[in-house]
């Protein structure tokens, strides 16, 4: 959606007051964007607290670095990117970088339908999520919402794009045992 | 099941993509403190050069007031000294008759050549000499104010041993004895004498007058009076203001490091630090003073520093090089390397492994510039010096040992990659110089070396090297 002109006018005149380090414009800032951006963080993270601590972070980051925005595309965007750049920044602190093997103990039922998928939450389904192993977890999230390739992937985190496309996989096979599992207990109580 | 497995992501995707959640206070009053911390960290960092400018232009501010404290208070007891001298002189003109006082609007030098032994000529003394030679006498001298001279006897007088001085000369007579004094910050001071047996109670012989109408001459010389045309010359044994020293220093090497902002590497600062141990380190030179006078000097010379520094097991992981080749990467506190163990030669990115008993070393030569505070006594000298070093990489080296299974091979990198070519350090010390023979002095000077810009850059961390050193050695006298 193209943003009207004086909206773009006003996040030019927030941008430039947290370059000067208006404390009150940064607060303005951090209100706007916190939403959006702890969602993301949610989803790279096992629960709130990590998310948090990515999220306080991303916004430091976000703050230092406002001077190097070159107002080219959204700002949303350029946001989103540094906190994604946090939470990859702290997965690699928190985790050596061995890639992890899942052992497949049955083959996991597939999902139903689409439409089936709508009945769950969005919490429900952002639990499954960080249910997921963090390497495997940060494989899925890079690779589905930010649309990074395997061999971007292997880059940023310091593995092979074998080990990331493998990730990947398994996650997915997760999701889907997660998902169907849901489901079952939804009919059952319905 | 294909299909459900690549619709599953869609599906997450379009369920998560426009998820937003409100995360609780406490993570903006973090952001808050932080944002505070950053900008003390920033400020410090700002001031931390100034500081150490400020540290230098301190040091270099007191060496020239001391400097100048040293000189005046020279100054101060040189003109009391003259003063004395002059009242013995006033006296002696005061008992002088009349007659036999003679004033000269603009003096001339008598050359003595032109003299005629035993001729009694009422000449000026003193002068300025232009110095294109060692006999002054040669030249014509003059005074732009008046000189005064008295006496009965011939006066005859050679100026030799000219030299560039600054300030003002002196010269004075007592009776038969007459002294000549230079500044004395600036060596030699002479003292001639009149051989005059001739010479009468009642002759003076001044010449404080025109000498000081020498002030903007910057000259000093020899002065020798001689009723006798035969003139003997003073000669003057300057000692040298040259000190060489030799010295060795065993180290206690340390670092200060900073996190550099270089993304996607697992190392940080505080990591770093933890697994690094500094080993032997030392420092070896030679260094020449130069004495400006009785308390200053200014010394430089070349030194050799060494520094070995250990790094604990470590787990290193491949990535791409600058070149686009995959390789192991080691970071360390002076930079970082790439390796390729023969029996992994094409790891991929992410790949692991483990390298131990690991030694990186440094070798700098530094051309030191510093000032030198000394005082003397007896045997025992004195000396504080302060100053900055520029420092050369002569080598960076890196020797290590990788493991992987039952694989095992020693690595050996001759260039540390981040290494600047060239950093500055200031130097600190106090020290004591004991006297062994007229040539030979035992020095032992601590010394404390401490980086004024980083030995590195583009690594992970920002290296700043600090060491304590104890310098003995020993300084000839040329």
């Amino acid at each position: 959606m193209v943003k009207p002109f004086y909206y773009l006018e006003q996040e030019t005149q927030l941008i430039q007051a947290c370059i000067n380090r208006d404390r009150q414009s940064q607060n303005q800032l951090y209100a706007v964007l916190a939403p959006k951006m702890f969602a993301v963080c949610l989803r790279y993270c096992k629960n709130h607290e990590e998310a948090e601590e990515v999220l306080q972070e991303g916004f430091v980051q976000v703050f230092k670095s406002l001077k190097n925005y070159k107002y080219q595309g959204s700002f949303e965007g350029w946001v989103r990117k540094i906190m994604v750049y946090s939470a990859i920044q702290y997965y690699r602190s928190k985790t050596k970088l061995h890639p992890v093997i899942y052992m497949r103990t049955s083959m996991e039922e597939p999902a139903e339908k689409e439409e089936t998928l709508s009945q769950l939450g969005k919490k429900e389904l952002l639990k499954m999520i960080q249910a997921l192993p963090p390497a495997y977890r940060m494989v899925f999230n890079l690779y589905v919402f930010e649309g990074m390739k395997h061999r971007e992937i292997a880059e940023h985190l310091g593995i092979s794009e074998g080990t990331s496309k493998s990730n990947f996989f398994d996650a997915k096979l997760i999701l889907q045992k997660a998902v169907a599992n849901s489901l079952k207990i939804a009919k059952i109580n319905y | 099941m294909d299909k459900n497995l690549h619709d599953i992501e869609d599906l997450f995707k379009s369920a998560l993509d426009d998820h937003e959640e409100m995360p609780s206070a406490k993570v903006w009053e973090a952001v808050d403190n932080r944002l505070d911390k950053e900008s003390i960290i920033k400020i410090e960092k700002k001031y931390k050069s100034a500081k150490r400018l400020l540290f230098l232009l301190l040091l270099l501010l007191s060496a020239l007031s001391l400097y100048e404290l040293n000189n005046y208070y020279n100054k101060s007891n040189l003109a009391e000294k003259n003063y004395n001298q002059g009242k013995e002189t006033t006296n002696d003109l005061t008992n002088t008759s009349p007659q036999n006082k003679i004033e000269n609007p603009v003096s001339t030098f008598e050359k003595p050549d032109a003299l005629p032994s035993g001729k009694r000529t009422e000449t000026a003394t003193g002068g300025f000499y232009s110095p294109s030679g060692a006999d002054a006498t040669k030249d014509i001298f003059s005074f732009n104010k008046p000189a005064t001279l008295t006496g009965k006897s011939i006066t005859k007088i050679k100026i030799s041993n000219v030299e560039a001085v600054s300030d003002e000369q002196v010269v004075t007579t007592n009776k038969d004895e007459k002294t000549f004094i230079q500044h004395p910050a600036l060596q030699p001071i002479f003292a001639t004498t009149f051989e005059k047996p001739g010479l009468q109670k009642s002759d003076s012989f001044d010449l404080k007058k025109k000498t000081t109408a020498l002030e903007l001459e910057k000259m000093h010389f020899a002065v020798e009076v001689n009723n006798n045309p035969k003139t003997t010359t003073v000669k003057n044994n300057k000692p040298s203001r040259f000190l060489i020293t030799g010295f060795f220093s065993p180290d206690i090497a340390t670092y200060s490091l900073e996190n550099n902002e270089v993304t996607n590497q697992p190392d940080n600062a505080t990591k770093i630090k933890k697994s690094e141990q500094h080993e032997f380190s030392s420092t070896l030179g030679v260094l020449v003073d130069y004495k400006l006078n009785k308390h200053w000097a200014l010394q430089s010379g070349v030194t050799f520093s060494n520094t070995n520094i250990a790094i604990n097991l470590k787990t290193i992981y491949a990535q791409a090089d600058n070149t686009g080749a995959v390789k192991y990467r080691l970071n360390f506190s002076s930079g970082y390397g790439y390796l390729i163990p023969s029996f992994q030669p094409n790891p991929a990115v992410g790949d692991s492994l483990k390298v131990t008993a690991t030694t990186h070393k440094l070798q700098y030569i530094g051309i030191p510039v510093a000032v030198k505070y000394r005082i003397v006594k007896g045997k025992f000298t004195i000396e504080a010096m302060a100053g900055i070093s520029t420092n050369f990489l002569t080598m960076g080296k890196l020797e290590t040992e990788i493991q992987k299974g039952s694989n095992n091979e020693i690595d050996i990198l001759n260039k540390i990659e981040g290494l600047k070519p060239v950093y500055f350090s200031g130097l600190a010390g106090i020290g004591v110089t004991y006297k062994l023979t007229d040539k030979l002095s035992f020095v032992l000077m601590p010394t404390a070396r401490f980086a004024l810009t980083s030995i590195n850059k583009g690594a992970v961390v920002k290296s700043y090297p600090n060491s304590f050193g104890m310098a003995v050695g020993v300084k000839v006298k040329f």
